[in-house]
């Protein structure tokens, strides 16, 4: 309700203080102007305001300061205008004892009621205005006698008066004159300074009346994007203000008419001409030019400042995320770490999705790692498959570019083609989306991307993210090379024990075993801290060369920096001996010269070398029995051979010359034909001998041993038929022997298989006036062993191929003897001597075309 | 000259006769001393055994020695003959029915004058005694007798 004045409260509930000064004053005031009131009493202020708050009751009665107060701090409280209690005194003073002093007051206050002017009466009409003195007279006395006072006066100084402003006014025109020049003047500075103000003012400042623009300066046509002052003035307060604050200005207007009180500031959007709405601050104040009402406004934009402080925001928020990052570094794994990091993006930016793409080592394509946090969820998509970065849609840009993309209209999004086609959009359907690249060394590490805020995306988010993405990457870079060290390390240490070589690390100078693997506790029995607690010498077998002393060598030298690898003796736990490869190498560990101990099992090995030892014994043993077996037989051969030789001649001899001396002595006793006879048994003891001689001559060919050489075959050759002709002494033979031929043998051999073979040809061509005899060699496709042969070709008799393989058989002759004399034992010879060098022979020939012989000497020929 | 002897070793009795004959046949009065084995031959050399009365420097012209023979065979007769002062520079030809390699060489190496193979066709072998014989007995110089030696 409004209270106007005291009359208002007429028949109203009003709270009190019960027994206060003021509540005092109050009923004294309502009864001086016959109001009636309820009174409510409250023991305490805050009950009586709470009381007025709450509707309890119309009005309460406070000190001015608590109403002043309570008008802001509750709803339904108004402070009134009505103000009672003026000023009372109270005196205290002891009970009958100053009564001096209380009537000098009472004269006192006596005297000053008496007096219209004094303070009593001063200070009653100040506080309540409507108080009057009681009149002494009644006022018409008052008033007769002052107007026939004034008229008395009035008319007799009429005349002085008239004349002397006369003459006032004829001096103080021309003062009046130079006055208004003056004033004029100074009017005229004023103004300028004040056009300086307001044409050079930072805050624009606009004058206007209702919604028209009456005046504005510079700096405003600037702030709201004009292109000049006459476009500003053309349009109307309204187009300058964003709608939908519209009302706070027509609210205002609506007041300044009525003359109600209107706000001397207000913060509203302001809108510039290209649409853009910024934040305004706006002080008004209202003024008079030539009657007519205007507001003068001063505006100045808030964007900047804004913008400063969230900034300011954004800044505190993005360092406590790098905090929150560098303390969840530690305790994460790199997938955890991403995740914070999303989660703490979308939390910085508001956006509702986050994703992070890590580019390859190539630049060409990503093919790692696609995170993406929705709404708190991150999931990993690992990209198993390489995806080419042109396929990757905005990706690809801001890859390429290397540059932050924003993109808040979701239209805008499908201007990059096939989108985000690595980024899973049916998790979230984009509506819009900010992505950047993390560079380093000018290389885009990895990509960063925040969706579907509710507002859009600007240069802020940019900057936040940028800062949270490249914390990130050095925040993994250095998480990678930790759990890598960490791998490495296990790796290291998972090798060390899983090596199947013994490990052991000394300390040569004081002697101790520092530490050993598994293995090596195992190869000899001991427990790890047995083996530490140990004497590393007393490992060994303890029997030279493998005693405790040749252990002490072997480290020395090793310790002195030379790698030693040597067998050794141990003494496994159980008293067994056991074999191993010990390699010593001086290496430092954790700063620190040690002796990196390495000891090979090769109890098996040197098991198997004791196992090949002993057959190699056997082996041996076995061959030199063959081998004595092979020379009894030989020597048993050769004895045959030498009895052979000389206890069948020795008869062969006989026959003969007792024959040879039958027919000396008694020939003259037989007739021709018993001396036949006996010419006959000569001649075929004779031929005896010839074949026990042959035979001989080819047992002798097999026993030789072969003493092999490079031999010249055509020299040998020519030689050969040299001789071979001589033997055969008024034939015409003629020798076409192939130059420069060589072959590996046995010179001697070869010369009697060379010798046989010329010889066999120059009796088979017996028959013809010239005889062609000719050796070379040749390649042979029939064969497989040999890619080339020699061979003896001539051009006799020939022989026929069905009886070929009776050919090189001892003693086998395809001819007569009387046709051709001969033992039958030359191509046996050949045979044997061919076979002796590894080789082969045979034959090619047709009656009386010739025959061919072909011979390999096997390899090095 | 007529002291002159053939000293021939030799135990196959066909082998002696023949032997007898073709050097005979030629040289009617040549005289032959014949031992059939090895020991008995180094005795008669050395004067010893059953020819320790024997003058020891009565010495043959020449010895036929064949090279299979009992109880000391050729090569060792001629070794031990070779050994011997007295007999060191007596000529020695090896009779042999082999041509082995093996005894040429040991024979050679020992210092024989001489190695014949015993052909099997008499006619031959026949030949081969007249002009051993006919060559050591006339026509070489006879070394002389070593008295000096002990």
């Amino acid at each position: 309700m409004n209270i106007e004045n005291i009359l208002d409260i007429q028949n109203k509930t009003v709270s009190v203080l019960k027994s206060s000064v003021y509540t005092e004053g109050f009923l004294k005031l309502i009864d001086q102007f016959g109001v009636k009131v309820k009174i409510i009493d409250k023991s305490d202020y805050k009950e009586i305001l709470q009381s007025i708050d709450e509707g309890d009751v119309d009005a309460g009665i406070t000190p001015k300061i608590f109403g002043v107060i309570s008008e802001k701090k509750y709803n339904n409280i108004q402070a009134t205008n009505i103000i009672f209690t003026p000023i009372k005194i109270f005196y205290a003073a002891p009970k009958e004892k100053n009564r001096d002093i209380i009537d000098a007051l009472d004269i006192e206050l006596s005297r000053m009621k008496s007096d219209d002017n004094s303070v009593y009466y001063n200070s009653l009409n100040h506080w309540m205005g409507f108080y009057k003195n009681n009149p002494k007279f009644p006022i018409w006395v008052v008033w007769v006698f002052g107007m026939a006072v004034a008229l008395i006066v009035f008319f007799f100084s009429i005349s002085v008066v008239l004349r002397q402003r006369i003459r006032e006014k004829v001096l103080s025109l021309g003062a009046a004159n130079e006055r208004s020049r003056k004033f004029e003047k100074a009017q005229e500075e004023s103004e300028k300074r004040f056009r300086a103000i307001f044409e050079l003012s930072h805050d624009s400042i606009a004058v206007t009346q209702q919604t028209k623009f009456f005046m504005v300066n510079p700096a405003f046509v600037q702030l709201f994007g004009y292109s000049s002052l006459e476009d500003v003035l053309s349009r109307s307060v309204l187009d300058t203000i964003a709608p939908r604050e519209h009302y706070r200005i027509l609210d205002y207007i609506r007041r300044r008419d009525r003359k109600e009180d209107a706000p001397l500031w207000y913060k509203t959007m302001g809108i510039r001409s290209d649409g853009v709405e910024f934040e305004i601050d706006v002080r008004v104040s209202p003024i008079v030019l030539d009657n007519q009402d205007y507001t003068v406004s001063i505006i100045r934009d808030n964007t900047e400042r804004q913008r400063m402080e969230r900034q300011r925001q954004h800044q505190m928020a993005v360092t406590l995320s790098l905090l929150n990052l560098s303390k969840h570094a530690e305790a994460s794994d790199i997938g955890g770490l991403v995740q914070f990091c999303l989660d703490e993006i979308n939390i910085l930016t508001g956006s509702v999705l986050s994703v992070i793409y890590f580019n390859n080592e190539d630049q060409d394509g990503i093919s790692l790692m696609e995170w993406i946090s929705i709404e708190g969820n991150t999931r990993q998509n690992v990209f198993k498959e390489y995806c080419p970065i042109e396929k990757t849609g905005l990706w690809a840009t801001t890859f390429r570019h290397k540059k932050p993309i924003i993109v808040n209209q979701k239209d805008g999004l499908y201007l990059y083609g096939k989108v985000i086609s690595c980024l899973s959009e049916y998790y979230a359907p984009i509506q819009r989306l900010l992505c950047l690249p993390i560079i380093e060394n000018n290389v885009v590490k990895m990509a960063l991307g925040v969706g579907n805020k509710p507002e859009e995306y600007d240069e802020d988010d940019i900057e936040m993210i940028q800062i949270i993405g490249r914390d990130l990457w050095k925040t993994l870079n250095r998480r990678r090379a930790e759990i890598a060290q960490i791998q490495s390390e296990e790796r290291f240490r998972t090798i060390y024990e899983a090596v199947n070589d013994a490990i052991l690390i000394y300390d040569f100078v004081n002697h101790a075993i520092v530490d050993c693997n598994s293995r090596f506790s195992e190869f000899l029995g001991y427990s790890k801290d047995e083996m530490i607690a140990m004497e590393i010498n007393v490992f060994s077998e303890g029997v030279f060369p493998y005693d405790q002393n040749s252990a002490r060598q072997w480290i020395a030298k090793a310790a002195a920096g030379a790698p030693q690898i040597f067998e050794w003796q141990l003494r496994h736990k159980s008293g067994e001996v056991v074999w191993g490869e010990i390699s010593l190498r001086r290496a430092s560990l954790d700063g620190k010269d040690r002796l990196l101990i390495v000891v090979r099992d090769i109890s098996q090995r040197k098991d198997a070398e004791q196992k090949l030892q002993n057959i190699n014994i056997s082996l041996e043993r076995l061959v030199s029995e063959r081998t004595a077996e092979l020379q009894r037989a030989n020597k048993e051969l050769e004895a045959f051979s030498y009895s052979v030789s000389h206890d069948l001649r020795a008869p062969l001899r006989g026959i003969d010359g007792w024959s040879m001396a039958l027919l000396e002595d008694f020939g003259s006793q037989f007739n021709e034909e018993a001396r036949e006879y006996l010419n006959c048994v000569r001649a075929e003891t004779q031929r005896m001998g010839e074949l026990i001689d042959a035979q001989l001559q080819l047992s002798r060919f097999s026993r030789f041993d072969l003493n092999k050489s490079k031999v010249s075959l055509s020299t040998l050759a020519k030689n050969v038929a040299t001789s071979v002709q001589n033997m055969f002494p008024g034939r015409t033979i003629e020798f076409i022997i192939q130059s420069g031929l060589y072959c590996y043998g046995d010179a001697r051999l070869i010369n009697a298989l060379l010798m046989n073979l010329f010889d066999n040809a120059c009796k088979f061509t017996a028959p013809r006036s010239v005889a062609r005899i000719e050796f070379g060699r040749t390649d042979i496709k029939t064969n497989k062993i040999c890619a080339f042969a020699f061979f003896v070709r001539d051009n006799g008799v020939g022989y026929d191929m069905r009886f070929a393989s009776k050919l090189f058989s001892a003693f086998q002759r395809l001819h007569k003897p009387t046709e051709f004399p001969g033992t039958g034992i030359g191509l046996a010879t050949v045979q044997r001597i061919v076979l002796r060098h590894g080789g082969q022979v045979w034959a090619e020939a047709e009656v009386d075309q010739g025959a061919t012989f072909y011979f390999t000497l096997g390899e090095g020929s | 000259m007529n002291d002159r002897f053939i000293l021939l070793v030799e135990d196959n009795p066909s082998d002696i006769a023949l032997t007898k004959r073709a050097v005979t046949k030629n040289m009617a009065s040549q005289r032959m001393v014949v031992v059939e084995d090895g020991q008995e031959a180094v005795d008669f050399l050395f004067a010893a055994g059953k020819y320790q009365e024997r003058d020891r420097f009565d010495l043959p012209s020449l010895v036929l020695l064949d090279m299979n023979l009992p109880k000391l065979d050729g090569v060792e007769v001629l070794r031990r003959v070779r050994s011997n002062p007295v007999t060191r520079r007596l000529p020695v030809v090896i009779l042999s029915s082999s041509v082995e390699e093996r005894d040429l060489s040991r024979s050679y190496d020992l210092g024989v004058n001489s190695y014949i193979r015993k052909a099997v066709d008499y006619t031959q072998f026949s030949e081969y005694m007249k002009c051993l014989s006919f060559y050591w007995l006339t026509i070489n110089e006879a070394p002389p007798t070593n008295t000096s030696a002990i």
